[in-house]
């Protein structure tokens, strides 16, 4: 029996002039794990908000959804997602809405939260909780209404990679164990592809293909939606597809044997840095009160002109205080640290960047505050990408189109250093590319920069220079090949695809490279 | 914490709003003296005594800046300390100043104490029933208040970055600020939207909520709530009936020493609360 069934279903925003969803129909079978992806704005979150009436849009609606039994839904920001103030509260929220005796409520609550494990924050407040922890506990309160039907839109896109897994895997029980109907949304698919029963790829609202995961890949490999495929699929797609296409990292180093390259091939590691030095920071300390522990200890680190160095490393380990001591917002307890040009660090959160009503405004301002040319930003405004949008709200862009707004807003002060924090979070593979070729761009301007990011992906692709962040302090600074082929956990698909031929292939255009095969572009 | 927290919320809301109104009602300095100490000392002992030299820092200001306030203001008053500008500083209106700011800074600290001890689950227990919408929103205004500072905070640094928040003259900082304001009030009406939506997701609305908690009153939650608001009447009465005055003149009789222990009583509960839990503790450790 389908769990969901979504027959030509077709929705208008109102006063939007073009349709959401284009005539989408698909069935998800009872039990079914589910995987909705896709572009940025392709109407996926239109789509399963369209499956839950409490929280449909509004507008114009054609065609037929019939969803059986009750549905749960997980949004996308761990934050504004809690309703409640306290954790036990939380979990009881939609209990209380369903009218529940207590004896039942307070069953499900301990019930949840031992399965989750949430057993020890009862007491606690949300707003102490880590983003991962947040996530988790919305997913919770969901799951402890007993839906028969969960959906998620994006739950991992503003979590740490690490966090991510605990979610998913708890997803994976909740779908095996108690076999609740899942759909989930999501742009990082390393993970996630192999394990679900069912892919549902959108294009423009309208679907694209909705099929098991193999059959997807194979034939989603040669349409525009290919970059957003994990790199197993887009490998084998490049080595000529032999057999099944491969979606685990096992299958993948299989297909790479199979196109029987030269065992222990590398390639050629980029030139010693040369460039003038912009920062360069020896033996900082920090911590934020006097009684508290050292965030940051004995950090050397440096950055040089025409250079991209990236950091990695675990939750909380003071890769952001990092940052924030590099630009400047943040003062040294001791050490020395020297900058030779301005820095601008873009915070992990850029809306508190914007101010205005519409992006025009928002850059009017900007020249008004600092008293810069109109004719400078605008031609900035228009080499980012933004031309076309100045009627928008900022908060209405994509994250993307976010995103090249507050680097505009930076880069008009012509910063020679900049900071990047975590700045592929809850990006699609599209806006991660614009990024990667912007970055490019300006490290062949002649500015320093530093990524602090979890997305070893990106940064195998970007940077020149990768460290890890631990104990406070950066350790093991290395060319990015070399980071990633020397590092068991820190690697991207890539490498533990090609690692048992290649030495040091990180990315999928190294190992297309050395598989002497071009890679397609996406 | 597990002295007095462990109360019943309706026991304790009972316990701080008594503790709260015998010290706003009244006017005899000793009593007044009490309820600061008691509340300075419950605070100590419930949030530990570096919260405590924290919130000093803000108390002691304010009840000295009332103290010296007042006797510019009020011209009554028999004792002549000083002159200024002709009008006489009285002692009488100091004394009346340092009373006046002595309430306040209790009243608050109580006030604070309350918010603590009781907190959003048992604001959640003691309205839920009868109003279960206001007991919600309640809370959940408490809850937007942090976020709302960490907000401003995480703004006015991204706005110093590209130049909207600066240091300088009155009129430049003043922009800043107003940009930071509107900014923050923007982001927190979109934010809402995701709230209302996840509520609205989880059957807010719909049917008549019902609370999940379940506390039994227990005989120390009894005799608590039954205590306290005797204690702070007795408090109160005793006080006004010593015809305590200080104007024109600081007039008025002692209070007898069963009022001194009522109030002490009254005012320390939640430290001996504390002390209690912690002589346990000792005589349990003591018998392994």
């Amino acid at each position: 029996m389908a769990a969901v069934s979504v027959e030509n279903l077709s929705f208008t925003y109102a006063g939007a002039a073009a349709p959401a969803l284009k005539r989408v129909s698909f069935r998800l079978e009872a039990g079914e794990f589910g995987l909705l992806f896709g572009r940025s704005g392709c109407g996926k979150s239109t789509l399963l908000r369209c499956l839950m009436p409490e929280i449909a849009p509004v507008g114009a609606r054609e065609g037929a959804v019939h969803t059986s039994g009750r549905v749960g839904m997980v949004m996308q920001d761990p934050d504004m997602q809690i309703v409640c103030d306290t954790v036990r509260a939380e979990l009881a929220f939609g209990l209380e809405n369903m009218g529940l005796p207590p004896e039942e409520i307070r069953r499900r609550i301990g019930e949840t939260s031992a399965f989750f494990g949430l057993d020890g924050l009862a007491e606690r407040e949300c707003a102490s909780l880590s983003g991962g922890q947040k996530q988790l506990l919305n997913l919770a309160a969901v799951t402890a209404m007993q839906p028969d039907i969960l959906l998620l839109d994006e739950p991992c896109a503003q979590i740490d990679p690490a966090s991510a897994a605990v979610l998913l895997a708890m997803l994976r029980r909740l779908n095996e164990q108690l076999g609740m109907t899942v759909l989930m949304s999501e742009h990082r698919l390393e993970d996630i592809y192999p394990a679900v029963t069912r892919v549902i790829a959108m294009e423009d609202g309208s679907l694209a293909v909705c099929a098991a995961p193999r059959e997807a890949a194979a034939e989603l490999a040669d349409t525009p939606l290919s970059p957003l495929l994990p790199s197993p699929v887009r490998i084998w797609d490049a080595l000529g597809r032999v057999g099944a296409p491969p979606l685990t990292v096992a299958e993948g180093a299989a297909c790479v044997s199979a196109a029987e390259p030269h065992r222990g091939m590398r390639i050629s590691l980029p030139a010693t840095p040369s460039g003038e030095m912009l920062l360069d920071a020896r033996g900082v300390y920090f911590r934020y009160e006097r009684k508290s522990p050292d965030v940051v200890k004995s950090m050397d680190f440096s950055l040089r002109r025409g250079e991209i160095t990236a950091l990695m490393g675990g939750n909380g380990a003071g890769k952001s205080t990092a940052l924030r001591l590099l630009a400047g917002q943040l003062r040294p307890l001791c050490g020395r640290l020297r900058r030779g040009g301005r820095a601008a660090l873009l915070p992990q959160d850029i809306k508190p960047l914007f101010l205005a009503e519409t992006v025009a405004e928002e850059l009017s301002r900007l020249c008004a505050d600092n008293a810069l040319a109109e004719e400078v930003v605008h031609a900035l405004w228009t080499r980012l990408g933004l031309d076309g949008l100045e009627t928008r709200h900022p908060f209405d862009l994509s994250g993307g189109e976010q995103q090249r707004l507050a680097l505009c807003k930076l880069l008009a002060l012509s910063p020679d250093i900049l900071l990047l924090d975590e700045p592929t979070k809850g990006l699609d593979a599209a806006a991660k590319a614009e990024l990667l070729a912007l970055l490019r761009e300006l490290r062949d301007a002649g500015k320093a920069i530093a990524v602090v990011s979890h997305d070893a992906e990106f940064v195998a692709r970007c940077a020149d220079r990768c460290g890890l962040f631990w104990d406070g302090r950066v350790i093991s600074e290395l060319s990015a090949p070399e980071f990633f082929s020397s590092g068991l956990f820190y690697t991207t698909a890539a490498r533990r695809i090609s690692r048992h031929v290649f030495e040091n292939a990180v990315t999928e255009e190294q190992v297309l490279e050395l598989c002497g095969r071009e890679a397609r572009r996406g | 914490m597990a002295g007095i927290n462990n109360r019943h919320p309706g026991a304790l809301l009972i316990y701080f709003l008594s503790a709260a109104a015998a010290t706003l009602l009244t006017v005899h300095p000793l009593l007044l003296a009490a309820s600061l100490c008691g509340a300075l000392i419950s605070s100590a002992a419930l949030e530990g005594i570096s919260r405590l030299l924290r919130g000093l820092r803000l108390w002691l200001p304010l009840i000295l800046l009332i103290a010296a306030a007042n006797p510019l203001f009020a011209r009554a008053g028999d004792t002549a300390l000083l002159y200024i500008n002709g009008r006489a500083i009285t002692l009488e209106a100091l004394a009346y100043g340092l009373a006046s700011g002595v309430m306040l800074a209790s009243v608050m600290l109580w006030c604070a104490l309350m918010s603590k001890a009781v907190g959003g689950d048992g604001i959640r227990y003691i309205f839920g029933r009868r109003l279960p919408y206001t007991a919600l929103t309640l809370t959940m205004t408490l809850a937007f208040v942090p976020r709302i500072v960490a907000l401003a905070k995480k703004t006015r640094e991204a706005q110093r970055a590209v130049g909207a928040v600066r240091e300088g003259n009155l009129r430049t900082r003043v922009r800043g600020t107003l940009s930071v304001f509107s900014a923050v009030l923007g982001r927190a009406l979109e934010d809402g939207v995701t709230t209302a939506r996840s509520m609205r997701a989880r059957g807010y609305g719909k049917t008549p909520r019902l609370r999940a908690e379940k506390r039994r009153w227990t005989a120390a939650d009894i005799a608590l709530a039954a205590l306290s608001p005797l204690l702070a009447a007795v408090c109160i009465w005793q006080a006004g009936a010593s015809g305590f005055a200080y104007y024109p003149r600081i007039t008025g009789t002692p209070l007898p020493p069963a009022i001194w222990a009522a109030a002490l009583l009254l005012f320390l509960l939640p430290a001996l609360a504390e002390l209690t839990e912690v002589i346990k503790w000792r005589l349990y450790l003591s018998k392994i």
